[in-house]
């Protein structure tokens, strides 16, 4: 029977107003002359000549047949990924990461497993990383919404040393009722495991303070029980051992339904705008070219919280663990190894250079020599220029 | 027959580098990236074998860093004879430079360019200075009545910290006598301590204080712009490719969170590629940074 890889999921939102704003160069989009086709004025409104204070709405652009600019409205996957992990917020400070405790509890949290991280302490001192085991797409426009550039005006001070003043007035692109449809997934073969290995670039956390780390994990998973131990990754033909820890199957299904609890109450508000979860689905994938093939075969919905304690499955066990004596014997032969092919290296390197210090002498020594300058160098020991 | 797998992906984030002042950490390196090589072209053939590698459950190998292992030659080879299509419209800039189109994302700056370059100084943050020394309480306390001696003002702790070290100036300035009697002394002291930045921002306004982890006064988040790339795929494939791919999770990431689907697998009758271009055929020239400059070809 095949076990569980990888979870799909797709899901659509309602909203009001606009909730994700892009730059101002977006301008540049409608200025071309490509782009501006003269029976296609659909562009034509967003276009508020060269001023610069202007707020756009994010949007997916593409060119249609007749090479004319079309686009839709979307939430992207940033403006996403923020909200769904919002709770989270106040420990994604790079800061904690001068304090072990602070930081450990920060790690050994289902947020932070889930969405990943990029640490960097000091100089000299290595930086701590976790690839998201989870992605999600944008969510694009899927209604006929139409959006507009509204003009507002703001009070405020102008200062008059400035040679280009603003003015009080701005135009911001605002919009109707919308909706929008994304989907994602999630890796099951990243999410059950935790590394703490330097050599693959993936170095999850210091293996010294995987005591912390467990702790932190306690007060999620009372069960955790998962220690540090060498294993390898069982499609990979590098037999190479990577010091980690797994997840057990119950705790990779409560991560799964930590995510899906967060995105089913998906709240964005803004200050003008709103978006919010409309309908959720999920599907297990056990072989993703039978799921390639039928598309929409094995959707589930998850209306409420009773659906998501109801999902249930077997990870696919991509990980086998490998003998830690063996593997820190591995380990070390591979050092050294390098070791030697660092000083075969630098010897190579040392005798390439005295090849080439030797050459330019040679070089240099024929076209300063002369019969006469040949014998006073003998003489005195020197070459005259 | 060939079988091909196609492959779509969207939203890969690819960051389009001008002259910065940014750094790159490589474990425990720190490099400016204007110092550092990338592609001239958006996506190469090591991006597309790095994928493959993924899909078929190997271990990605990293193009800029030193790894002690090298890719699949099989894997790689795959990748050179695939073909690849860009979907994301281009825009042109007033110089005429034709570039993708980009957006404006959030990110978190690394520690070490994330120090608040403009901080408000307070008695609070002073205070915590002092905490992470040893006999703080009482350093603080000197520290406090001497300058009030000197400035002979009672309760400074109710006038803010940058009016009294304007005081100070003054009085260093103009009563060189008070001032090296009672304060170069207690300066003097707090160096030894291993006071000197609290010194350096009293005497020369350097905010270099902020940078001790108890008071780590810091911008988190900076902007950036990137472009998000999509397009298409073609892979050839055989029968012992596709049972390969099914033990896998058939999911992979593209550049920066790009998604990665499979499609479909066609046949060489239902291959088309027109548009395309071949990986193997693409150029992997480097230059210091990043600039795109797409022909019209």
């Amino acid at each position: 029977m095949k076990n569980a890889k990888r979870i799909d999921f797709r899901f659509t939102i309602k909203g009001t107003g606009v909730v994700n704003f892009d730059d101002s160069d977006q301008k540049y989009m409608y200025l071309h002359s490509n782009f501006n086709n003269a029976e296609n004025t659909s562009n034509r409104r967003l276009w508020p000549g060269e001023k610069n204070n202007v707020n756009y709405a994010k949007k997916n652009f593409t060119i249609d047949a007749d090479g004319s600019l079309n686009f839709k409205l979307k939430i992207s996957d940033n403006c996403l990924r923020n909200a769904i992990f919002e709770k989270d917020a106040v420990a994604h400070h790079s800061g904690i990461s001068h304090f072990d405790k602070l930081l450990y509890n920060y790690l050994g949290s289902p947020g932070t497993v889930l969405r990943g991280y990029f640490l960097t302490k000091g100089k000299g001192q290595s930086s701590i990383n976790r690839k998201a085991p989870l992605f999600i797409t944008y969510a694009e426009q899927t209604n006929n919404a139409v959006s507009h550039i509204e003009v507002h005006t703001k009070s405020g001070e102008k200062d008059m040393r400035i040679e280009k003043k603003d003015n009080s007035i701005f135009s911001v692109e605002t919009v109707g009722e919308i909706e929008y449809a994304g989907h994602g997934s999630i890796n099951l073969q990243e999410l059950q495991f935790l590394s703490a290995d330097q050599q693959f670039g993936r170095l999850g956390f210091d293996p010294d303070k995987f005591g912390l780390f467990a702790t932190a994990m306690k007060r999620y998973f009372p069960n955790f029980q998962s220690e540090l131990k060498y294993f390898l990754l069982k499609t990979s033909v590098i037999e190479l051992p990577e010091q980690g820890a797994l997840f057990s199957n119950d705790e990779v299904i409560e991560l799964v339904r930590n995510f899906f609890n967060r995105l089913l109450y998906l709240d964005i508000v803004r200050r003008t705008g709103r978006a919010t979860m409309s309908t959720l689905e999920y599907r297990i994938i056990n072989d993703p070219i039978e799921a390639m093939q039928n598309p929409n075969q094995g959707w589930k919905k998850l209306t409420s919280q009773s659906d998501i304690d109801n999902i249930k499955f077997t990870v696919e066990p991509s990980y086998v663990e490998f003998d830690k004596k063996t593997a820190q014997q591995t380990i070390n032969s591979m050092k050294e190894n390098r070791k030697l092919n660092e000083i075969e290296g630098e010897l190579m390197k040392e005798a390439k250079q005295k090849a080439r210090k030797e050459a330019k002498e040679k070089a240099r020594k024929k076209t300063t020599e002369t019969p006469v300058t040949k014998v006073l160098a003998k003489k005195t020991g020197r070459i005259k220029k | 027959m060939k079988k091909y797998l196609v492959l779509k992906f969207k939203n890969a984030g690819l960051f389009t580098h001008k002259t910065t002042k940014d750094k790159i950490i490589d474990g425990t390196v720190r490099k400016r990236r204007e110092d550092t090589q990338h592609f001239i072209e958006p996506i190469t053939i090591y991006q597309v074998s790095n994928l493959l590698h993924v899909l078929f459950g190997e271990r990605p190998v990293p193009t800029f860093k030193k790894v002690f292992y090298k890719p699949d030659q099989y894997l790689w080879e795959k990748a050179k004879s695939s073909y690849l299509k860009i979907d994301t419209p281009t825009k042109t800039l007033p110089n005429g430079q034709v570039v993708f189109i980009e957006e404006i994302m959030s990110t978190r700056k690394a520690v070490e360019d994330s120090w608040n370059k403009l901080p408000l100084i307070h008695w609070g943050i002073i205070r915590n200075f002092f905490n992470d020394k040893k006999d703080g309480d009482e350093l603080f306390y000197e520290f406090v009545t001497v300058i009030e001696k000197a400035l002979n003002i009672k309760g400074i702790l109710e006038l803010p910290i940058a009016d009294v070290r304007l005081k100070i100036l003054e009085l260093q300035n103009n009563n060189a006598g008070i001032y090296n009697l009672l304060l170069k002394p207690l300066f003097i002291k707090l160096e030894k301590l291993r006071c000197k930045m609290l010194v350096s921002y009293i005497l020369e306004n350097k905010t270099d204080l902020i940078k001790q982890p108890s008071i780590a006064l810091m911008t988190i988040n900076g902007i950036t712009k990137v472009s998000k790339l999509s397009g298409t795929i073609i892979v050839p494939i055989t029968d012992d490719d596709i049972k390969r791919l099914s033990q896998c999770s058939g999911y992979a990431t593209f550049l920066d969170n790009g998604a990665v689907s499979m499609e479909e697998i066609i046949d060489s009758t239902q291959l088309s590629t027109e548009d395309y271009k071949n990986v193997g055929n693409i150029s992997i020239k480097k230059t210091n940074y990043l600039k795109f400059k797409l022909n019209e070809n």
